[in-house]
């Protein structure tokens, strides 16, 4: 079962809290998103994705040590952002699909169960009465 | 390894516990049958039911692993068949019928004879039997496991011997908005029967409405599944034992060529026999198939029952076209759109027909209106594909969770059977058992396309009119992954069809096919209702056939 290494973990950390920053309330950094989708590779739901993660963590390193010269996570905000803006528009779809996948993974560590991300979102809703009962799309 | 023996000669084993074992469980038994039910999954209780999004939509614990039980799939674009999780229902006791929304319509009366009315096209054939000899069995079923809905309530569903035994479910007030739109536009809306109980029913609660219904296990039981409103009572009988975790791998049958039980797998692998007078196949379309396939003798080379090469034949999902839009709260003062319900509950059945110049065959399908799910990941499935990311999405995902409501529509139409969708087995991948997994062939014929666009466009306008914006496009024409019939054609004439009317193998006169795999067409509305309805109706059959020694 491969692992992300350690430079790998620190990327996706300083990723994930510019995909959901800590204004306006808590972000990623606060509710564990990146240990959550470190997790989620490991599980069979997402067997083969992996090396996409891997791949497009390294890109970001290598991208911000292009521009800054310096690491993708010890770059500032406003330098990670710019990184992901280009992320966005390079013409590799497997890196944008790795963009697209990852939001996905940290939107799921955000709000997939009872927590500060629920209370941010404003799930249940007050018009909901009694238990807020979790639940999702019919399957296709 | 050794296979160990079973517990006695049965009166009727069952393999398969959904909306066609189900049925034949309760029935038999309450009629002095001893039954044995292997089911091939868990049992679970209300409180197992996962109530967490990530769990119920991500890691989808009804379908088998792809690691362990694929199927595959080939279709005119691949160039190899692909493992998938199509054709997989569910794997537990109940089957399907535990984490289905419970939209129980009837099929119209030329469901049953769309070949009589149309003339050929693809692969349709007229059912062995009509709308008149099942419509009994469409009130049994109703009553059994309790429908909501108002009979009459649309003139153009068939006639009805008797009412819905519950009122229609509680909706949210931008119902009556949508149904004063249908009607401007000529449309008759009726309340969407649904298998829970608007009241407490048969011991079980009324609906809690909350906000895990369609896909998910009923926490509160109010949900109609034949594990609540089956089983039990089947078991209380004290005749039916009910098996879980039993793998069925083979059907035996003895020098005659009669059904004589069936060899399975526990949890541990470990083989085991079972004996019984009669046996019922009730595994789901493709899974039933596929093992007919596999239990292969001198006497049937090429599978059980397949002395024609028909089983795994006429495989047909389900069309289904999905929609959505959102109004936002506060664009629409004059809307009652600030409460919460999960359901809007409001059907039309005026589209099952289409007119002339839409499609080569003229058959669209019921649609239903109903709330989106406003789970947290659901509203960030609306967002999905904007690429968003940073403030702006927290800021989205939060509005659309307070600020919007969503209105989703569904249309259930025809899959036409044709000659390249099917079911064999696959010859190199072989699931944890070490037994060649089902291989499904796909191929899509253009008309589902063309109704489902069609009458998409029509529910799209009914929303436009009471001022939704943001329309977007699930699915048009789609294939569904859960609903599967077909496999095992029931016919008069044993040269074209597995089954007979009653669903009795036309070459094994103690078999019995017992879940979707028999319907010939299917139908233009979701179809459990009719394979509850079919598996009661086939149950008073071989009940007359037992009390008359038939069976020894």
């Amino acid at each position: 079962m491969p692992e992300l290494s350690d430079l790998q973990r620190r990327t996706l950390a300083a990723v994930a809290e510019r995909i959901l920053p800590s204004e306006d309330g808590p972000g990623a950094a606060e509710t564990g998103v990146a240990e959550s989708v470190a997790a989620a590779l490991g599980e069979e739901r997402l067997w083969g994705w992996f090396p996409l993660f891997s791949r497009g963590l390294d890109r970001l390193e290598a991208m911000a040590r292009e521009a800054f010269e310096i690491g993708f996570a010890e770059a500032s905000p406003e330098q990670r952002d710019e990184v992901l803006r280009c992320l966005q528009e390079i013409p590799e779809p497997p890196l944008r699909h790795f963009f697209a996948q990852l939001i996905r993974l940290c939107v799921e560590g955000f709000v997939g169960q009872d927590g500060p991300g629920w209370r941010y979102v404003g799930y249940p809703p007050e018009e909901m009465e009694g238990d807020g009962c979790l639940g999702g799309p019919a399957p296709v | 390894m050794s296979r160990r023996s079973g517990s006695g000669l049965r009166d009727a084993l069952i393999l398969g516990s959904g909306a066609g074992g189900g049925p034949l469980a309760l029935a038999l038994s309450e009629a002095g049958l001893d039954v044995l039910v292997l089911e091939k999954g868990p049992r679970y209780r209300r409180e197992d039911y996962p109530a967490d999004e990530i769990e119920q939509t991500r890691r989808r614990p009804f379908v088998p692993r792809l690691s362990e039980e694929p199927h595959t799939v080939v279709t005119p674009k691949t160039t190899m068949p692909i493992r998938t999780e199509l054709g997989w229902i569910a794997v537990c006791v109940g089957g399907g019928t535990v984490h289905m929304g419970s939209y129980l319509y009837r099929f119209h009366p030329d469901d049953f004879r769309l070949r009589s009315r149309f003339g050929p096209y693809e692969e349709i054939a007229d059912w062995p039997y009509g709308y008149a000899e099942i419509e009994p069995y469409y009130v049994r079923a109703e009553r059994e496991v309790g429908v909501a809905g108002i009979g009459g309530a649309t003139p153009f569903e068939g006639p009805r011997s008797a009412p819905y035994p519950l009122p229609p479910l509680d909706s949210h007030p931008l119902a009556r908005q949508i149904e004063e739109a249908c009607r401007r536009r000529g449309l008759h809306p009726f309340p969407t029967p649904r298998g829970i109980n608007s009241r407490p029913y048969q011991n079980r609660p009324a609906c809690a409405y909350c906000d895990a219904c369609g896909g998910f296990g009923c926490r509160t039981g109010a949900k109609g599944s034949v594990q609540e409103a089956l089983i039990p009572r089947a078991e209380r009988t004290g005749r039916c034992e009910v098996r879980a975790g039993c793998m069925a791998k083979e059907i035996l049958v003895d020098r005659n060529g009669r059904a004589t039980g069936c060899v399975y797998f526990d949890t541990e692998g470990n083989e085991h026999e079972e004996r019984a007078r009669v046996v019922f196949v009730c595994c789901s379309a493709v899974e039933s198939a596929r093992l007919l396939l596999l239990s292969r003798s001198p006497r049937f080379p090429d599978g059980l029952a397949n002395g024609n090469g028909l089983v795994g034949r006429h495989l047909q999902f389900h069309g289904v076209t999905m929609g959505e839009a959102s109004f936002r709260i506060d664009r629409h003062p004059g809307l009652p759109l600030r409460p919460w319900h999960p359901f809007l509950g409001v059907s039309v059945m005026d589209h099952y027909f289409l007119p002339e110049g839409v499609s080569d065959f003229p058959k669209g399908g019921v649609f239903r209106f109903d709330m989106s799910p406003s789970q947290p990941l659901a509203a960030f499935g609306r967002l999905a594909g904007s690429g968003l990311w940073g403030l702006e999405l927290k800021k989205r995902l939060r509005e659309e969770i307070q600020d919007k409501r969503n209105v989703f529509f569904e249309v259930f139409h025809d899959f036409l059977p044709n000659d390249r969708t099917f079911v064999d087995l696959d010859s190199e991948v072989r699931d944890k058992w070490g037994l060649p997994v089902a291989r499904i062939h796909l191929d899509v014929p253009p008309h589902h396309r063309a109704a489902g666009r069609w009458v998409f466009d029509r529910a799209c306008e009914v929303l436009s009119d009471v001022g939704a914006e943001d329309f977007r496009t699930l699915s048009l024409g789609g294939t569904s992954s859960y609903l599967v019939h077909g496999t095992c054609r029931a016919g008069l004439d044993p040269r074209t069809s597995v089954l007979d009317p009653w669903c009795r193998a036309h070459e094994v006169p103690n078999l019995y096919v017992v879940d979707g795999s028999f319907l010939p067409t299917s139908g233009g509305a979701s179809p459990t209702l009719t394979i509850l309805a079919n598996s009661f109706r086939v149950a008073d059959h071989v009940i007359g056939r037992w009390r008359a020694g038939d069976f020894g």
